[in-house]
């Protein structure tokens, strides 16, 4: 077994157990001679990833998922800060756009997504809870933005996702904007991520970096700089 | 489609409160109540009522849930359905207005049936067995706890301390009345009155 190999092993096992701290210990040991780049590259991305499998068959309970967060969290603001005092900057994917809908305030998958997406690189504008549809819109004008990832729990916040396809139909922007969507509702009903005029959607938040990308290449496809 | 018996399939949340209405003489139709817990599981909850709603094909149905499966709206097609206003239970009881602003203020609501096991909820369902994550994801994602009061069992002090022990953080009580409970019942039974009227027409 690799060093990689076994530092995800006992990573995972951790988190599993809610160590969080174990866990930042782990990922410390194996950055000291690779930095904490290389420790999110090498262990806690794929660590991420084989909890996105085991949470899309439900294996994972909700404090295990919210470990997982802080973890990678926490990793995020070393790397960080190793990165502000170091001259050489992690070049990073492009900026993109979260929220939750209007009217829809259950925040905890929205948060996890925005940890997950920085984790991959993404430069990530976290928009909070209660947003609408034209604040969704002129955020991703202003950063230029190609992925705008809207969350909603339930049926009813899900359906006010419809507005932000219209906004951006009315700006002319769809095709240059994709419209990611997500939240318990649509693991349920996967065709609602159309109905409501997604451009696409993931099983859960970890597998959201994989659907950005997907996404982001798609406009650049359709739209090229 | 007035003879018909109507039944109301609510979740268990509820069950004291519709139980106290049904005293008052305020709730006139058989009650079923179904698991609270299943709110963790929605795809279970749509089989489940699924199930009550189907044995009963000759009855009418007041439903009793906010928004708590992805098919909710659907189940309301059925031409013997109704369902009460709401995106979920502690809007219902609370009314849009308070709901919303409480949920602008970032406050984490116990009802009362959910109070009462608490522990059950964070420890079993959601593995938050371990105190310092409790508080850690508590604190993060809510500013306030709050304890609704809706007058059918006295305040559980001794359970609420409990909580805010747990979280390290100071429990609130709302008192409230059941009467957007009611009118919420009120306002759906109606939709049986308007489907009859536009049947005979």
């Amino acid at each position: 077994m690799t060093d990689a190999e076994q530092a995800r092993k006992s990573v995972i096992d951790a988190i599993l157990k809610g160590e969080r701290e174990l866990a930042n210990n782990l990922l410390d040991d194996y950055a000291v001679s690779r930095g904490h780049r290389t420790a999110m590259n090498e262990v806690l991305e794929p660590v991420l990833e084989e909890i996105g499998s085991r949470w899309a068959e439900e294996n994972i309970s909700l404090a295990q998922g919210y470990i997982a967060g802080k973890v990678a969290e926490d990793l995020l603001l070393k790397i960080h800060d190793a990165e502000q005092e170091s001259p050489v900057k992690q070049a990073d994917k492009g900026p993109v756009i979260v929220g939750n809908i209007e009217d829809d305030y259950h925040s905890l998958g929205r948060k996890l997504v925005s940890v997950f997406l920085q984790s991959a690189g993404w430069r990530v504008y976290d928009l909070g809870n209660d947003v609408t549809a034209e604040e969704f819109a002129d955020k991703a004008v202003e950063t230029g933005a190609r992925v705008i990832g809207v969350s909603a729990m339930m049926y009813t916040t899900a359906a006010n996702i419809r507005k932000v396809r219209e906004e951006l139909d009315r700006r002319k922007l769809s095709g240059r904007i994709k419209l990611a969507v997500g939240g318990a509702v649509f693991k349920l009903r996967h065709e609602l991520a159309y109905e409501v005029g997604g451009d696409g959607t993931a099983a859960n938040g970890f597998q959201s970096p994989q659907l950005f990308e997907r996404l982001w290449q798609e406009s650049l496809r359709e739209t090229p700089l | 489609m007035t003879d018909k018996k109507i039944t109301c399939l609510a979740c268990g949340v509820f069950r004291m409160e519709i139980e106290a209405l049904a005293r008052q003489g305020k709730l006139d139709c058989d009650i079923t109540t179904l698991e609270s817990m299943l709110h963790m599981k929605p795809a279970k909850l749509e089989q489940k009522m699924g199930r009550v709603i189907e044995a009963g094909q000759n009855d009418k149905f007041l439903i009793l849930y906010g928004d708590c499966h992805p098919h909710m709206r659907e189940m309301q097609d059925r031409g013997n359905v109704v369902k009460v206003a709401g995106i979920n239970c502690c809007e219902i009881l609370l009314g849009m207005e308070t709901y919303r602003k409480l949920q602008k203020d970032q406050a984490f609501i116990f009802l009362p049936e959910w109070t009462l096991r608490w522990r059950e909820i964070f420890t079993h369902e959601l593995r938050l067995e371990n105190p310092e994550v409790a508080q850690t994801f508590m604190k993060e994602y809510s500013k306030r706890l709050v304890y609704v009061d809706t007058g059918v069992m006295p305040v559980p002090d001794k359970t609420l301390q409990d909580i805010s022990e747990f979280f390290d953080m100071p429990v609130e009580t709302l008192h409230i009345s059941l009467e957007n409970l009611q009118q919420g019942i009120d306002n759906a039974l109606q939709k049986f009155t308007r489907h009859n009227q536009n049947g005979k027409k």
